[in-house]
């Protein structure tokens, strides 16, 4: 009986022990001293003529909840943190490397199996963009859902970061070591792959073309995730209650930022629709360009709308001026972004889309001062 | 209202640095007898919140008042120790002349006004 009993208080406490360690928020040498109190307690709640049970019951009450605990014990400016810091920045850079070499692999691999099984098809290219799409989406929703506090992967990546930062390195290093071997040999097939496209005659020249999105929308990703990440860490806030008020300059940096996206998503998507003239991805750049700034701006209550208008088509221009500059410096010719009334179209599109994303602002918040 | 027993929350955490700091300088101390020792001098009416006490230990151990060190006892308990510094004792007697402020000027209003009407 008495043997029973024991045994019951150091399970009891293991698991006790197992929570605090569970939330991450206290070092080996804190648990052990509160596990010392604990005991120190219990000793002398027994002492009284207290069963084990009830001991263990009153003692660990007494020292607190865990969440009280854990409130407690984060408050504390550790030194810590200070180095955690600089070991996320290298584990953001090393999951960056390791989700780029991991979709190259299967994007490389993927085309060129299915071009082995399929042969030059339509098929073996819908699989391919299908890959390309999945590997993208898994990535993004799987980084997104999985590394999150209350989820089990992400619990066991915050414990391991806080209790074994070297050795969450040193794994997540060897994955990427992996990882880059896979993607060596799965980028030498796939160019083996375009340049038997290309000499053949294929349907499947597109291949390229393909993987270029997928990695456009790779990067458009991680600037994403970077954004969501960063930003409610550096200024507390999320990223378009952040822009409402950001100042000029880095709203102008921001809308360069979408321009180059858009003229970078339809100079791919011209490619594949209309090879010949792909000169209306500028204006289709523009307008979608203003019509985010100027919808994402919509709410802002620094800037009013003449601000606003010009906010959204400062990039364009500082993107146009720089364009002409170089263009005219190192080409002979005369340049495409002066020719057939280029620059007005450009413009007009842009504002178009402004004030198409300013009408659906305001469409945004009657619909929602009505709710 | 009720009348509080024993003094409030608030106060008893503001009285926790000089309390720690002045158990230790009777000797050197670990948490859970630090504790008892304050229960037992104020005959049980103040019960420092045991989970509270130790993130103020390593407060004070990080703005270097006190020391710690790890020691085994009689019945293989392990048990971490604190010391105070010497940087403790002057805050501590800083600590003392502001307390006794507080007490004097208290004392000072509580007392009644000697008329000679």
């Amino acid at each position: 009986m008495d043997s029973q009993s024991q045994f019951d208080l150091t399970t009891a406490i293991q698991t006790w022990t197992s929570q605090f360690e569970q939330s991450g928020s206290f070092t080996n040498d804190e648990l052990q001293e509160l596990t010392s109190h604990l005991l120190d307690s219990i000793d002398a709640l027994q002492a009284k003529d207290l069963s084990q049970q009830e001991a263990f019951l009153i003692a660990s009450q007494r020292l607190g909840s865990i969440d009280l605990l854990d409130q407690e014990f984060t408050k504390l400016s550790r030194p810590v943190p200070q180095q955690r810091e600089p070991v996320l920045l290298l584990l953001g850079a090393l999951c960056f490397i390791f989700s780029r070499n991991l979709s190259e692999t299967i994007t490389g691999y993927g085309a060129v199996w299915f071009a082995s099984y399929f042969g030059d098809t339509r098929i073996t290219l819908l699989l391919d963009v299908s890959v390309c799409l999945a590997t993208l989406v898994g990535l993004q929703l799987g980084g997104m859902r999985l590394i999150r506090q209350n989820h089990r992967v992400g619990q066991w990546f915050f414990h391991q970061l806080k209790q074994r930062p070297i050795g969450l390195t040193v794994t997540l290093g060897s994955l990427v070591g992996l990882a880059a071997l896979g993607a060596y040999f799965a980028e030498h097939r796939f160019a083996d792959l375009v340049a038997i496209s290309i000499q053949k005659q294929w349907i499947n020249q597109q291949f390229n073309h393909i993987h270029h999105i997928c990695w456009l929308g790779f990067y458009l990703t991680w600037l994403l995730m970077f954004l969501q990440v960063v930003l409610p860490y550096a200024t507390n806030q999320r990223l378009l209650v952040w822009l409402e008020k950001a100042p000029v300059g880095w709203l102008v940096i921001a809308g360069l930022c979408v321009f180059t996206c858009c003229l970078g998503l339809s100079i791919m998507g011209m490619r594949i629709m209309a090879p010949e003239d792909g000169i209306a991805r500028f204006y289709i750049s523009a307008g979608v360009c203003c019509l985010l700034s100027s919808f994402a701006l919509a709410d802002s209550p620094r800037y009013n709308a003449i601000k606003r208008l010009l906010i959204c088509m400062a990039p364009l221009f500082l993107w146009y001026v720089l364009a002409v500059g170089t263009a005219v410096v190192s080409e002979e010719r005369p340049s495409y972004l002066l020719l057939d009334w280029f620059p007005i179209k450009f413009f007009v599109s842009a504002i178009v889309g402004a004030l198409t994303g300013m009408w659906l602002g305001v469409l945004r918040n009657r619909s929602r001062a009505i709710v | 209202m009720a009348i509080q027993e024993n003094p409030n929350k608030e106060l008893v955490a503001a009285a926790m640095v000089p309390l720690v700091l002045s158990i230790l300088t009777q000797q050197e101390n670990y948490g859970y007898e630090i504790i008892r020792q304050v229960r037992e001098l104020s005959g049980g009416k103040l019960d420092l919140a045991e989970g509270t006490l130790y993130p103020v230990l390593r407060k004070l151990e990080q703005r270097g008042l006190v020391e710690s060190f790890w020691q085994t006892a009689q019945n293989d308990r392990h048990r971490k120790y604190y010391r105070l510094k010497e940087q403790g004792r002057e805050t501590l007697a800083a600590e003392r002349t502001h307390w006794n402020l507080v007490n004097q000027l208290l004392q000072h209003l509580w007392t009644p006004n000697p008329s000679l009407t």
